[in-house]
């Protein structure tokens, strides 16, 4: 067990910048103004593929106010790409428009007006090229080219294999293959993106906007406007949500640079909240096909699995985005002989990126089919589950060593919390309940920007100055950092400061996505602190006549353990080192135990991440059978957070993962389109949830105490999200006796599903959708 | 996302604005709580070279009871009908639809009942972006020659979307308008022209001034429905409306109308003929929603967030319930 002597750390202490926030003091991107800023304005395509022949953009430069336009001349051909192997997007398109919103140009001017009218006075020639929408129609043979690298449209084309899978499948009592299929949703963080250029007469610029690795933002924009990486400044700046959708890099802050270099001034970008669904990130649609043997008692032997997925226009983060959902699954089960095949498909449609929820149709996929082969054999879904739970110490097919896992007790305290089997068993007409599993990572490899650093100052009065390239996306990493450095310190929370996410004041560190900040920004403040601590203490012992090992910082003094009353004050401390010349001087640095051998397409094996965080959710709902309208009663979510650092923020993330997972995601969440339209890109008629809809919930903190993380923590949130979506998932189908393949499962689509039960008979998914194949490679020519 | 430029006017009597109004006619856009014509002249649907707010015009805002009839004035917010007591007393279904609307904090403080009679027939690809209309292609209501959502279709069919639409209709209101020529009173039910393009019998320099409902003879039962994909801030997918008088066991008056469709509410009448005069029985739900589809399959195209195929089936839903509740058969 932890140590429970903590003054802070596993308590419920309230957010450091909670005042700011609901004051409305917190200042977000688009609420930066400098003296002279210019309004930018983006230039889209109006078609969804199109050879562009030419722009013109004389009228709009003539017109007065406008201080520069800028076109794909000005990329100088630069592609960029999160890998090397997947550079495939010009940050202004040069040849080709290849979806509906691709930046054409750019214009900079007094203000949005004006910047708006000369946006109608440019004139570019278009040949409209035929597009697809989907992946079916994509990889059909004589499909258009999106990118002419890539035949067929495969974008990224990901092989796992591990074990016999064959042989196992020969070997199962029971074999079933089925089809899921999940539309595209999105993030719909409540701050739309923006972002502020200045550039200074040294040549560097200073950029602030939402983002999830100021450090990542930082690199990719030095390549792409050719400037070292020391003239590129990533400022702090107050975000409003990220939920994968601010890890890569976008048009927009490229473009405001360009624009501000250009001219010379400060140049602000804000994007409307169209312009934040289509033109920044969105999730992927997905087709998965899993078949699944298992023994006599539901064990699974054999699994393979085939995705699909819609990749958009662009690469993004596509190695990533088509292999997580496999990797959850075989984190959260223990499946010994697996066969994947993942494929990123491009389409003329928005870029596509990772999501708190991705994978929807192959995690439901899981949970649904084993629900489904519970039926066959007479097991209910907790053994089901159970069965097949990942135990701590074991192995995932393709190389992770777990060393700590509670997804066991997630199930059991789900299960019995929410009294599952009975309520299981006892059939209520239209009530359901169902279970989802899922696992997360805490980092995955990422080259030197997987590790994070830390620095620590103090002030003449004791206070501290925490420095750390960690960036808050919303989820509390500010409050993480300095509840750690004060725990560490004997400081109370308000007398340290925190310098964060500026690349150019403080250290790298890996971003604030693939869930690693707590273990590894979290880490290495924790290791600065003990490192200043040590120094604090060395000072101490002289001053107390005590030996450094005894010494203990508490409530802003240094004393001998249990003699509090005999101790020095730690301004004092600090005051004396500065005098010995021994300043105060705090460093520490983290980089997670992960084998970087391991690449996403060419070496799929090796220790993944250092850590997994595991969930278990119990969904209870009811279903108008004749308006196919849910209604979710109550959620049971648990989590093996390794340890809840602050219970408070952790509670907050389960609330908001099944907001986001379950009832949005499962219920609600998908964008429809019409040619490459977009017919819901706005808060009104893209249905995130409201608060009026929302269950109970009922959230079960389990702790594992994982060996590499701070104080024992994981990650919070992840893995509840996404195992609220297979929860809602299973718990409809059993309202229904139905076992839904199509999500999210909207009132129509249930309707739907009930209209066709009535034709059916076995156990059947609802829909019969076209199975996800392997696709043959193209024959050499 | 900013404004077009216009000419603002908030005149503080009716005259002045009928004023303006006479002037400019249709150029002139009134601005009542805003709620729906600030976020279309967003997406630049309109930009008109004056608007003229009615937010100083006291007489419009004022709500009574006269002897036959409530008389709710066309610049009362939601939350004043909703709130006021007379309201409560004679008719509780406009509660009850009001309290659906939009959420509390903007659309029912802000909006009008006015503003919900007179609010925009909407469709999915109608209200857009500029951006994303312009590279949709035009349609009949933008300027063009088609219907996006029926290809070939020679008029718009975008959607009569008011919350208090079915339930003003099923309580036989009637508008009061004032222009150029004076006063006039129209039923409302004669006040939809079924083009989504030109929605209103309503002239361009006209202003609605008053709703007027009469009061009901006898005890009314009634029922409000709607359907909508989240509870709160959603406009409806499809609605129903029931109104009906039951004395000595006969169904001497009733009401069913189903909204969210087309262009305009639609009175089931036929629905009305079969049932009068006779004691309501369970045939009259089965009635109700074959008539509701059948009505909805006429008018429903593909442009609201749910496909057609299941508004028409939820129309039925609806009405049967709607009329189930106003008849005690549910
Ligand atoms: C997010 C959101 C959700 C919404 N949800 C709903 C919903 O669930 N149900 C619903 O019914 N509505 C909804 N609305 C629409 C709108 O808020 C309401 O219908 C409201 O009642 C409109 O009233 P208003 O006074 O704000 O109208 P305004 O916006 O001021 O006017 C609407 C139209 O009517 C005209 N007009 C207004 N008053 C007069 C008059 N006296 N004479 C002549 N013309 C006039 C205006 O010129 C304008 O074209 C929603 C709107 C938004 C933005
Ligand atoms: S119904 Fe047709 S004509 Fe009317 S707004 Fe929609 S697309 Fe345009």
């Amino acid at each position: 067990m932890p140590d429970d002597d903590y003054k802070l750390i596993g308590k419920s202490v309230p957010r450091i910048d909670a005042r700011a926030k609901v004051t409305g003091e917190a200042l977000f991107t688009a609420d930066l103004k400098f003296p002279r800023m210019l309004v930018a304005k983006v230039l889209r395509s109006p078609h969804a593929h199109a050879r562009i022949l030419n722009v013109d953009t004389s009228r709009a430069e003539k017109l007065r106010g406008v201080h520069a336009v800028v076109t794909g001349k000005d990329t100088a051909g630069e592609k960029w790409g999160v890998f090397r192997y997947t550079r495939d997007q010009q940050l202004l398109c040069v040849d080709k428009a290849r979806y509906l919103g691709d930046e054409v140009a750019a214009v900079a001017a007094v203000d949005e007006e004006t910047a708006e009218e000369a946006l109608k006075l440019i004139f570019v020639d278009y040949e409209p090229l035929p597009a697809v929408f989907d992946f079916w129609s994509a990889v059909a043979p004589d499909a258009p080219r999106i990118h002419d690298e890539y035949p067929r449209n495969i974008n990224v084309e990901v092989k796992i294999e591990v074990g016999l899978v064959d042989e196992a499948f020969r070997n199962c009592r029971l074999v079933r293959e089925d089809t899921f299929l999940a539309e595209e949703d999105s993030y719909f963080m409540s701050e739309p993106y923006a972002v502020v250029a200045n550039c200074h007469a040294d040549g560097s610029v200073e950029i602030w906007m939402p983002n999830a690795s100021p450090h990542t933002k930082a690199k990719a924009l030095s390549n792409a406007l050719r400037l070292p990486l020391s003239q590129v400044n990533v400022r702090k700046i107050t975000i409003g949500g990220a939920f994968g959708g601010r890890s890569d890099v976008f048009p927009a802050e490229f473009i405001c640079s360009l624009l501000s270099i250009k001219t010379q001034r400060p140049v602000k970008l804000v994007y409307t909240r169209e312009e934040n669904t289509i033109a920044t990130r969105m999730g992927h649609a997905m087709l998965t096909t899993h078949k699944t043997g298992v023994d006599k008692n539901g064990k699974v032997l054999a699994r393979e699995s085939i995705c699909w997925l819609d990749g958009g226009a662009y690469s993004s983060t596509g190695p990533i985005a088509t292999s997580v959902p496999f990797l959850c699954h075989e984190q959260a089960y223990n499946v010994p002989n697996v066969r994947f095949y993942g494929y990123r498909i491009y389409t003329n449609k928005p870029v596509r990126g990772m999501i708190r929820i991705h994978g929807r149709s192959f995690a439901c996929g899981v949970d649904t089919q084993l629900d489904m082969i519970g039926e066959e054999l007479g097991i209910d879904p907790v053994t089901m589950r159970l069965v097949n739970a990942r135990r701590p110490g074991e192995t995932t097919p393709t190389g992770s060593h777990v060393a700590s896992c509670g997804l066991v007790e997630c199930i059991e305290q789900t299960a019995e919390q929410s009294n599952f089997l009975a309520k299981f068993k006892k059939s209520v007409p239209n009530r359901g309940i169902g279970m989802g599993v899922n696992s997360v990572q805490t980092g995955f490899p990422l080259g030197i920007r997987g590790g994070s650093q830390a620095f620590i100052k103090f002030h003449e009065d004791g206070g501290a100055t925490v420095i750390s390239g960690v960036v808050d996306n919303g989820q509390g990493n500010d409050n993480m950092l300095v509840q750690i450095a004060a725990e560490e310190l004997g400081l109370p929370m308000s007398e340290i400061r925190l310098i964060s996410a500026d690349t150019e004041s403080t250290p790298t560190d890996a971003g604030s996505y693939s869930m690693i900040s707590t273990f590894g920004g979290g880490n290495a403040v924790k290791r600065a602190a003990e490192d200043a601590r040590a120094q604090l203490f060395e000072v101490a012992s002289e001053m107390l006549e005590a030996d450094p090992e005894d010494l203990v910082a508490r409530d802003r003094k240094i004393f001998v353990r249990g003699a509090p009353d005999a101790g020095v004050p730690l301004p004092k401390v600090v005051r004396q080192a500065l005098l010995l010349g021994r300043p105060i001087m705090g460093r520490g640095a983290f980089n997670p135990d992960v084998d970087q051998r391991r690449e996403w397409i060419g070496n799929p094996s090796g220790q993944l991440s250092q850590a997994f965080s595991f969930g278990a959710t119990v969904a209870e709902v009811e279903v108008d059978p004749e308006t196919g309208q849910v209604k979710a009663l109550d959620v049971t979510c648990a989590q093996d957070c390794g340890f809840a650092l602050n219970p408070l923020i952790v509670e907050g993330q389960f609330e908001g993962s099944v907001a986001m997972g379950g009832q949005g995601g499962m219920l609600a969440e998908e964008h429809r389109w019409h040619n490459g339209h977009c017919l819901n890109p706005t808060m009104l008629e893209y249905k995130i949830p409201t608060i009026k809809e929302m269950p109970r919930i009922k959230p079960i903190i389990v702790e594992t105490i994982d060996p590499g993380g701070p104080y024992g923590a994981k990650e919070a949130g992840m893995s509840v999200a996404m195992s609220s979506a297979q929860a809602y998932c299973c718990a409809v189908g059993h309202a229904l006796g139905i076992y839904f393949n199509h999500y999210p499962l909207t009132p129509e689509r249930i309707r739907d599903a009930i209209e066709r039960k009535q034709e059916s008979k076995g156990i059947k998914t609802a829909w019969d959708i076209e199975p996800a194949r392997i696709i043959p490679p193209e024959p050499k020519s | 996302m900013r404004l077009p430029p216009f000419e603002y006017q908030a005149p503080s009597t009716l005259d002045e604005a009928l004023k303006i109004k006479r002037g400019q006619g249709a150029a002139a856009q009134i601005l009542a709580g805003g709620t729906d014509l600030i976020v279309n002249f967003k997406h630049r649907l309109f930009s008109p070279a004056t608007v003229i707010s009615l937010n100083n015009i006291a007489e419009l805002k004022r709500i009574e009871v006269t002897h036959d009839a409530l008389v709710l004035g066309a610049g009362a917010s939601l939350a004043e009908v909703a709130s006021h007591p007379a309201v409560n007393e004679h008719f509780p279904i406009l509660v009850k639809a009001i309290d659906s609307i939009g959420a509390l904090g903007i659309q029912r403080f802000r909006g009008t009942i006015g503003g919900n009679l007179l609010l925009q027939p909407r469709c999915i690809f109608y209200n857009q972006s500029h951006y994303w209309r312009m590279s949709k292609g035009l349609c009949h209501r933008t300027g063009g020659k088609d219907c996006l959502a029926l290809e070939g279709s020679d008029s718009c069919h975008s959607i009569c979307s008011g919350d208090t639409v079915p339930t003003l209709l099923a309580l036989s209101a009637q508008l009061a308008l004032a222009g150029g020529g004076g006063k006039r009173v129209a039923p409302l039910a004669e006040f939809f022209t079924g083009r989504g393009e030109s929605p209103w019998n309503i002239m361009p320099e006209e202003i609605l001034t008053e709703i007027r409902i009469p009061l009901p003879w006898a005890p009314i039962s009634w029922s409000y429905q709607r359907l909508a994909l989240r509870p709160a801030v959603d406009f409806p997918l499809v609605n129903a409306a029931a109104a009906a008088i039951v004395e000595k066991g006969k169904l001497e008056h009733f009401r069913l109308v189903i909204a969210a469709l087309g262009p305009a509410p639609m009175v089931l009448r036929e629905v009305e003929a079969r049932l009068k005069g006779a004691a309501p029985t369970r045939e009259a739900l089965d009635l109700a929603q074959d008539a509701a589809v059948r009505v909805a399959e006429g008018v429903v195209v593909a442009n609201a967030s749910a496909s057609k195929e299941y508004r028409i089936q939820m129309a039925g839903a609806l009405a049967r319930r709607a009329t189930g509740e106003a008849l005690g058969l549910a």
